[in-house]
């Protein structure tokens, strides 16, 4: 059991130092301020999270660690709801609410089209 | 150092968020309330950090570490995609609707209290 914490806490770790690594690597101050590192951090989280659960529950002889580590840990911290609400506030805050509501936007639908998109993936891949 | 700040703060997201959904357990006919709570605090809390304009030491460790790894938009996003598989679309629609609608009046209100020193 402990076992369990010990792997997601690494996890979560890692989660967390990519996130940063890619805020890094696509500075907001880009793209007129647009929080694109967000969006395709969120985006590809989902896209992720789908395709694994959706791979995993074909598979089913994994230690008892690895999906809680990948799913709640890895995944789960690499994805952030909270940056996401800040960086609407903050774009309402400078006045850009056409940006504000393109973002809003494009998280909510995206966020479902990657889900259905990892999803179907994997289902084809594991037939 | 900031990486370290992160990377502790991280873990500590990660498993508070682990203790939370064992916590309350879910069932696939009830509304994902572990999920919701989750993100409605973390945001909360982000908001209050970033408004207040905490020391940098401290938004690395509580805001990108334990917020950003606490709140999770992928859980959210496949949670509303299991509700639209299992075709509860109601709970769907509930779901989304009060997520986005309280998360961004969180952030405002945690961001107005952090800037007026409230808390």
């Amino acid at each position: 059991m402990s076992l369990i914490y010990t792997f997601i806490g690494i996890a979560g770790a890692i989660g967390a130092l990519l996130r940063y690594g890619i805020g890094l690597i696509i500075p907001s101050t880009s793209y007129m301020g647009f929080p694109v590192h967000t969006l395709c951090i969120n985006l590809l989280g989902c896209f992720f999270l789908s395709w694994f659960f959706t791979w995993v529950a074909e598979h089913d002889y994994f230690p008892n660690w690895f999906i809680p580590a990948i799913t709640t840990g890895f995944i789960g911290s690499f994805t952030t709801f909270s940056t996401f609400n800040i960086e609407i506030i903050q774009l309402v805050e400078k006045n850009k609410i056409s940006f504000a509501v393109t973002y809003l936007f494009l998280s909510m639908g995206g966020g479902y089209i990657s889900c259905l998109t990892g999803y179907h993936l994997a289902k084809k891949r594991g037939k | 150092m900031s990486l370290w700040f992160i990377a502790i703060g991280g873990s500590i997201g990660a498993l508070c968020r682990y203790f939370i959904s064992k916590l309350f357990q879910k069932s696939s006919d009830r509304f994902p309330f572990n999920t919701f709570s989750i993100n409605l605090i973390g945001t909360f809390l982000l908001g209050w950090l970033v408004g207040h304009h905490v020391q940098e030491m401290w938004m690395f460790f509580l805001g990108t570490g334990f917020c950003g790894s606490f709140t999770t938009f992928s859980t959210l996003n496949w949670e509303i995609f299991q509700l639209k598989q299992s075709q509860q679309t109601h709970k769907m629609i509930y779901y989304i609707l009060l997520t986005y609608f309280l998360g961004i009046l969180l952030a405002a209100l945690g961001y107005v209290f952090g800037k007026a020193n409230y808390l």
